[in-house]
């Protein structure tokens, strides 16, 4: 003879209600923000924001996984040393099955000819717990302060001994960037451009 | 105290340029930062000779 049990009603222990879940959501923005705060796909601090040059033409992206949720106010680089001519765009892209997906922000062009921060506006709602794609698309070459490989999460293991942390397709900066990323992406480890996200 | 170039973007591009003001890096932060960067290329060379 089957029995079906339903329980229902409200758990307390010591008269506080208790429910499930809980814990993380997910490895980035761990500590509560304030308005202006910023954050980025780093695991861990040291050396963070070291220069160095993203390759022209190619479309990078890495995952950002939030443990909160928060809306941004802008999403900043910074250009560390010159390309005469260059620029580059930023974009944030939703997930479908470990690959980024539909765009939620492509910025404009950000010169890349002079140093210093690139600000770009962008409001954006993040769920915790939701992988997004940081992106940037490169034009002509200039160094940016870079997230060390060593600072960040394994996407997949390439082989027994490297773990990638990015995936990019190659793609002119001629061709705006996509609203759909789109298949036939390459993973690969290495630095990765510092996409920083302000809090609104 | 030295500034940094901060160009704010919208949609449509480039909308203002501003300057904002930092603390001066000390001689221990300036040999820092440089092996920081020292390092990051170090690891750039690996990740491209597929080390």
């Amino acid at each position: 003879m089957a029995i079906d049990l339903n329980i229902t009603g409200q758990y307390k222990v010591n008269g506080v209600p208790i429910s499930g879940g809980g814990g993380l959501q997910g490895v980035h923005a761990l500590v509560p923000l304030a308005s202006g705060d910023q954050v980025a796909a780093t695991l861990q601090s040291s050396t963070s924001g070291s220069g160095g040059s993203y390759t022209a033409n190619r479309l990078v992206a890495y995952p950002f996984i939030p443990n909160q949720s928060f809306t941004s106010s802008n999403l900043q680089i910074t250009v560390t040393v010159l390309g005469a001519g260059a620029l580059c765009r930023i974009a944030v892209y939703t997930d479908l099955n470990g690959n980024p997906d539909t765009s939620l922000f492509i910025s404009s062009n950000l010169d890349c000819s002079t140093t210093g921060l690139k600000t770009a506006t962008a409001s954006i709602n993040f769920v915790a717990g939701t992988t997004y794609w940081m992106a940037l698309h490169g034009g002509t070459t200039a160094s940016i302060n870079q997230i060390l490989v060593g600072q960040m999460f394994p996407i997949k293991y390439l082989n027994i001994n490297t773990a990638a942390n990015h995936l990019f397709k190659s793609l002119n900066f001629s061709t705006p960037t996509p609203t759909t990323f789109g298949g036939g992406n390459t993973l690969q480890a290495g630095n990765m451009p510092l996409i920083v996200i302000t809090k609104a | 105290m030295p500034q940094v170039r901060n160009e704010i973007y919208d949609d449509n591009g480039l909308v203002r340029v501003e300057y904002i003001e930092v603390e001066e890096l000390t001689t221990e932060e300036l040999i820092a930062q440089k092996e920081a960067e020292l390092l990051a290329m170090y690891e750039e060379l690996k990740a491209l000779k597929g080390e």
